[in-house]
């Protein structure tokens, strides 16, 4: 009877015994593990040494699949987050160009600099509102500068220069400020030059 | 001849390939979801940004005070113009453009133009209909 092949006598299968596996027999019995194992070791390591690290490796042993598993979840939760806050990052960008540009365009429309900032005021206010909900603050998110002088003039003269600058905070999705004691989120800004028509209405 | 205690199979051994299906049968609709949610976000993002885009081009004088017919092809146009082609194989977009008043902050009714865009999205499971809004200060008197 060789080893490693089944023999039948009779209506029984008969297995060879397997043989010791210091010997080098583990190919033999099929066990892959033990016998990388054994060929990592060497075929002549005391058989006592031999079977405690194999001992150790069996209860290390768990099952790959549920590894595969629990961590492939884990790692799609971070990325569902990832997903979230670029999205509302660049949702906030998007909002934020939007209303430098509407500012803008309000202010050079206008006909002094004072009636052009509350237009401006009130366009940013009313284009941001569609992209974030949260209240838009004018004294400190928009910044209304002229580009060519070095202080804007009363009233708007043609071809006159103008740059907006509006200011918005992407808040962090579930990330309350009151648990960090400062609001967590990502500052965006935009800014839109705009030149006032060549061709007005005196104002 | 001796019955020796190693004779049983080893039956731990699964195939890992069939471990591998069952599991990627778990995993995989968790990853086409959230490539679902990434395309929602998307073109929810992309359609407010052309929401926007068309309701300043709809609201500029000449447009406005041409009557809501010419607001409407307007906004049409620049709608089409706006979805990106990645997006516009799969999306179905209508448009509706009007001109209202709104308060500001401070309190003071000013005339707008109102674009509301709603895009039929052809996901990768089922259809799905996304909407987006947009206001910009009216440029007529």
């Amino acid at each position: 009877m060789t080893a490693g092949r089944s023999t039948r006598y009779g209506n029984r299968i008969v297995r060879p015994p397997r043989v010791p596996r210091v010997q080098g027999a583990d190919r033999a019995s099929g066990r892959k593990g033990a016998d990388r194992l054994s060929r990592l070791k060497g075929a002549n390591v005391l058989s006592g040494l031999t079977r405690s690290v194999r001992g150790l490796e069996r209860r290390d042993d768990g099952n790959a699949i549920v590894e595969y598993l629990i961590l492939g979840v884990l790692f799609l939760i971070p990325l569902v987050y990832v997903f979230l806050a670029v999205f509302a990052v660049q949702s906030t960008a998007y909002g934020v160009t939007a209303a430098a540009r509407e500012a803008a365009r309000a202010f050079v429309t206008a006909p002094t600099t004072t009636d052009g900032l509350t237009r401006a005021c009130a366009a940013a206010a009313i284009a941001l509102r569609n992209e974030s909900a949260d209240t838009f603050d004018c004294s400190t998110q928009l910044a209304v500068q002229c580009v060519t002088r070095d202080a804007c003039a009363v009233s708007l003269e043609p071809g006159l220069m103008i740059r907006v600058i509006v200011r918005a905070r992407a808040e962090l999705p579930f990330l309350p400020g009151s648990l960090f004691g400062h609001p967590l989120g990502v500052d965006v800004s935009a800014q839109h030059d705009e030149v006032v028509d060549s061709f007005r209405a005196a104002g | 001849m001796p019955v020796p205690d190693e004779w049983s199979s080893p039956v731990d051994e699964g195939s890992a390939v069939v471990d591998l299906v069952l599991v990627s049968l778990l995993l995989m609709p968790l990853f086409v979801a959230l490539l679902h949610v990434g395309s929602v976000l998307y073109v929810r993002n992309t359609l407010a940004a052309c929401a926007h885009d068309a309701a300043r081009y709809a609201a500029s004088h000449d447009i406005v005070t041409a009557g809501p017919e010419t607001m409407r092809d307007a906004v049409h146009r620049r709608i089409d113009a706006c979805v990106p082609a990645l997006v516009g194989r799969r999306l179905t977009v209508t448009a509706e453009a009007e001109r209202t008043v709104r308060t500001t902050p401070d309190g003071a009714a000013v005339p707008v133009v109102e674009v509301h865009v709603s895009g039929v999205l052809d996901a990768i499971v089922g259809t799905r209909t996304i909407h987006a809004a947009a206001a910009v200060l009216s440029e007529d008197p």
